[in-house]
């Protein structure tokens, strides 16, 4: 996790704000530091984490932030392989429909919601009494939103889904949900336009992460964005611009800070 | 005119909607209307979708207000949790749901439905059937007297949005406050709602207002949107100030001061030894001496002869 | 705005920068790795990474293609040169002697096979370089007697070197001119996918994925399985990487619609198959080219998701025809390379390239890669007229390319 990025949003492992729902957006460059960052934070803080990880294997998030086998011996995290899981889907080995109901399954029936996906999230989420007194808050992360979107899914489909899990997730649990959403501004994809406004319109906390505007740079990646949205209307912007890390300071990522305060 | 429309002095009547946009999202101002009509004690249908029964009630009422009739789209709206007999929220179960609230009640009592947001209803049913129910208020026999309406307008095609406006006897749209309009407010503003109000003569009324919602959602006006914005490139075209008076620093140096800064050796510029160490010529090596002939072209405005002349 | 936290003095202040700065992401390198010929580890991420079969390309994604990671070739509009750069790749796996799948649903895999040009095998480039850099040398030392006196600190500065190559050798050359006997080939397993042989008469569509990219799919995780390419289940006997290479995915051919029409019917088969071949590539000792007619998809959203599940995305556009052929700027090169996006594999940051503006050029013997630069002026009538002209043009070229600014607004660094 990167302190300074804590800082900024004056969270701590002991102190952080609960029921929130954050947006991570990237648009031409990378933004999965920020993934990485707050599930290294919410493991650290021993939450209870499901990660639906639909872009990269299980071993790329292990290798990069904490040590997720650990946590996931410990039944603090809940991981789900999509590139792993798609295959049986894809290619199924019988015709037969299985009695199982597969998180995956829109893949194979494309006309179906993400009703087993939400099943799943809920389940691993929703706590026993043993649970509770073990591991903090449930947190449920996505990366990235917009693969389902590429996978054939109805953009309604996903916001149905992202509004069960705001309701399961930090509505009735008090719990925090992290969700990125990639979105290339200028390629008119207008399913993916559609599911982030109406992801902005429904977060309290928004990172957005976008490459420069100047154009491509070596040592400077890009800016992140931060929007609290407080309650229903005070919206408090914060702006900052952070280059991030240069080819060998890896465990460094420097933001020079611009904050401009436009509504109080 | 936007205070009026709240207060419903001014053509409360009909369908009233709220249009906002990813920069300055509307739920504030819907939550004004309802309180609004909660002190004239009026009864409210909310049919929610977007946010829990908590946060809707937060700051409107101590829960208890029999008023404010909550139905509950946010829970389950797609029953994929309870197994129950699915409830659907088409047009027809809306209704019913108003009309058996009323029954208990068993007086006769107009009620102002209010819909959060109707982008969830648009995403899920027919359009032909939410203009339907947006039609309610104009029949005589309804009870609905008035529908307030949040949506999304990014969320729909253009079309969608037009002909959902087109049913609307109000119109509020809001947009975010330019950045330019820098100037000191007692508040800051939140938004620029532009309302545009439809009457039954035919007359339009249309105004530009920016707003601020408190926190006991009553609604601040800042009726001076256009005086502020003609005002502020005044100062700097009417006063010609001398830049160089009253400056806190000095612009000129005195023949001491002069002395000091040329002593002062400047980053960069090195002794000839530091820079010999520096570079480390190597020895060895040729130098060009150059004799120029007779017939060499000398140019004394170009010497490196690299000029368009 | 641009003054780092480090330049603060004082004592706490500086302690309160080391914390300020720390995050808990380590880099970290995997300790065991297989050592399997034809590949080396990566210094920046411990990956096992093989050779695309040209060294400038390895050079510009990264040191080279990391094992289980999916590389994707735009294709210049004759698809000339990107079908060159998937020859290089089965090639240079035929020398590595990997085991190689060839799919395409145009041209014969076989016949793709006895295209394959020849290897270089003499190390005359190598020493070439070692030439070029012991006359560097010699020419630093002869120069720096005519010191500089403004720019004095540019003096012992090497001269810049264009082509893209990495210090140590990994790769090989090929001859593009020759073409690879048939002796050299004949050793190497070789799974090849012939569409119109696996598929009869009318394609069809089950669950949302034409049947072809089914098939094929089907196929690569039959070889993966049968011939122990599988990451999970370790076997005793030596391992090998496989290659893939897929020709022309999503044209017509594929039975695929996506170039034809702005609205295709199923515009979600090619990316649904992307990602079941992505966690396919994930699991086993396996990488795969894909070569794409990115210039035929009409609706730039599906190349927009397309590129996002790729790992590496390559464009290349070619001069061949286009009116830039004419243009001076480029009479030193046959069309322009750029990276659309590098992969971030078990690490929080990717080995960026120095810059995207790059072009190729194709010699008798091989392919390389080179940053775009203006060439010099030589002529004696130089024209400010023209100077401006060639500037403006490399400007709009630029934007094409991506890597040129975005915004016209203002300048942040």
């Amino acid at each position: 996790m990167f302190a300074e990025l804590n800082g900024i949003l004056n969270w701590s492992l002991d102190k952080f704000e609960k029921g929130q729902c954050v947006l991570l957006s990237e648009s031409k460059t990378d933004g999965s530091f920020l993934i990485h960052h707050f599930l290294s934070f919410f493991l650290k803080a021993q939450c209870k984490v499901c990660f639906l990880g639909l872009v990269q294997s299980f071993s790329h998030y292990s290798t990069v932030g904490i040590n997720m086998l650990q946590a996931r011996e410990k039944g603090q995290l809940v991981f789900f392989e999509g590139l792993r899981n798609s295959l049986d889907m894809l290619l199924p080995e019988s015709d037969a429909s299985d009695a199982e109901p597969q998180p995956l399954s829109f893949l194979r029936w494309p006309s179906t919601d993400l009703r087993n996906l939400f099943d799943f999230v809920n389940s691993s989420l929703s706590q026993s009494e043993n649970d509770m007194s073990r591991w903090a808050s449930p947190v449920l992360l996505i990366d990235d939103l917009s693969v389902l979107l590429s996978l054939g899914v109805n953009p309604t489909a996903v916001l149905d889904f992202i509004h069960y899990c705001r309701m399961a997730v930090c509505s009735k649990q008090q719990g925090n949900m992290v969700t990125l959403v990639h979105n290339e501004d200028d390629l008119g994809d207008e399913d993916c336009d559609l599911v982030l406004h109406a992801l902005t319109h429904q977060s309290s906390l928004i990172l957005q992460v976008h490459g420069l505007n100047t154009g491509y740079c070596r040592d400077v990646h890009g800016q992140v964005l931060i929007k609290h949205c407080l309650d229903h209307d005070a919206t408090l912007t914060h702006s900052l611009t952070h280059p991030l890390i240069n080819k060998y300071t890896i465990s460094h990522i420097s933001y020079y800070l611009k904050f401009r305060n436009l509504i109080g | 005119m936007l205070s009026e429309v709240i207060t419903g002095s001014e053509g409360g009547e009909g369908f009233v909607l709220i249009k906002d946009c990813v920069q300055c999202g509307g739920r504030g101002l819907l939550k004004s209307f309802i309180k609004a009509a909660l002190l004239r004690n009026e009864t409210v249908h909310v049919f929610e979708f977007e946010i829990s029964q908590e946060e809707m009630y937060s700051g409107l009422t101590d829960g208890t207000s029999s008023s404010l009739v909550f139905h509950n789209g946010y829970t389950d709206p797609l029953n994929w949790i309870s197994n129950e007999k699915p409830f659907d929220f088409s047009i027809q179960s809306i209704k019913s749901q108003i009309d058996q609230s009323k029954d208990k009640e068993s007086e006769a009592k107009n009620v102002i439905l209010v819909l959060d947001s109707l982008s969830w209803l648009l995403h899920h049913i027919p359009i032909t059937d939410v203009c339907q129910l947006l039609q309610e208020p104009k029949r005589k026999e309804s009870t609905v007297k008035r529908i307030i309406a949040l949506m999304h307008s990014e969320l729909h095609d253009q079309g969608i949005v037009g002909s959902v406006s087109h049913m609307a006897n109000t119109v509020v749209t809001l947009s975010p406050i330019p950045e330019f309009t820098t100037v000191n407010w007692e508040v800051d503003p939140y938004a620029i709602g532009e309302t545009v109000q439809r009457k039954k003569s035919g007359k339009v009324n249309r105004e530009e207002e920016c707003y601020t919602v408190q926190k006991d959602f009553s609604l601040i006006i800042h009726h001076d949107l256009h005086n502020r914005k003609q005002a502020i490139p005044k100062p700097d075209n009417t006063a010609q100030v001398d830049p160089a008076a009253n400056l806190t620093f000095n612009l000129r140096l005195s023949e001491e001061e002069r002395h000091a800064k040329e002593r002062l050796s400047l980053p960069f510029t090195f002794s000839e030894k530091k820079k010999h160490s520096i570079l480390q010529p190597r020895p060895g090596g040729g130098k060009i001496v150059y004799e120029p002939d007779a017939q060499d072209d000398f140019d004394e405005e170009d010497p490196d002869d690299d000029l368009d002349v | 705005m641009a003054i780092p936290v480090q330049s603060m003095t004082g004592i706490s202040n500086a302690r309160l920068n080391v914390e300020m700065n720390t995050t808990s992401f380590q880099k970290k390198s995997r300790s065991k790795l297989l050592s399997i010929p034809g590949t080396r580890p990566s210094f920046q991420n411990g990956q096992l990474l093989v050779s695309t079969g040209t060294t400038s390309l390895d050079y510009v994604i990264g040191g080279g293609l990391a094992v289980g990671t999916l590389l994707l070739i735009e294709e210049d509009v004759f698809d000339s040169y990107s079908h060159m750069l998937l020859k290089y790749f089965l090639a240079e796996g035929i020398v590595c002697s990997h085991s190689f799948l060839i799919a395409s649903a145009g041209e014969h895999p076989d016949d793709i096979l006895q295209g394959l040009p020849a290897p270089v095998l003499d190390d005359v480039p190598k020493d070439e370089i070692g030439k070029i850099n012991q006359r560097r040398e010699n020419d630093v030392s002869e120069e720096s007697q005519d010191s500089m006196k403004i720019a004095w600190r540019y003096q012992n500065q090497p001269k810049v070197q264009t082509v893209l190559a990495a210090s140590s050798r990994f790769g090989h050359y090929y001859d593009a001119s020759k073409q690879m006997s048939a002796e050299t080939f004949e050793s190497a397993e070789y799974y090849p996918f012939y569409l119109p042989a696996e598929v009869h008469l009318k394609y069809s569509v089950s669950s949302n994925i034409h049947i072809g990219y089914i098939k094929l799919l089907r196929f690569i995780q039959g070889v993966i399985h049968k011939e122990g390419f599988d990451r999970a289940c370790p076997q005793s006997k030596t391992r090998n990487i496989l290659r893939i290479g897929i020709h022309s995915l999503g044209s017509v051919l594929w039975g695929d619609d996506i170039c034809c029409k702005d609205d295709p019917l199923y515009a979600y088969s090619l990316t649904k198959f992307l990602y079941g071949l992505r966690g396919l590539l994930r699991t086993s000792l396996s990488v795969c080219m894909v070569t794409v007619p990115s210039h035929l998809i009409q609706n730039k959203a599906i190349m927009g998701r397309v590129t996002n599940l790729c790992d590496t995305v390559i464009g290349i556009k070619s001069f061949n025809g286009s009116e830039k052929d004419a243009n001076d700027l480029y009479k030193d090169y046959h069309g322009l390379v750029c990276v659309k996006k590098i992969p971030y594999l078990n690490s929080l940051i990717c080995e960026l390239p120095d810059t995207r503006d790059l072009a190729f050029k194709l010699k008798r013997k091989q392919f390389t890669i080179e940053r775009l630069h203006l060439p010099p002026d030589l002529s004696d009538t130089v024209s400010r007229l023209n100077k401006q002209d060639l500037a403006e043009s490399s400007k709009l070229l630029r934007m094409g390319c991506g890597a040129a600014a975005t915004g016209k607004k203002h300048l942040d660094f």
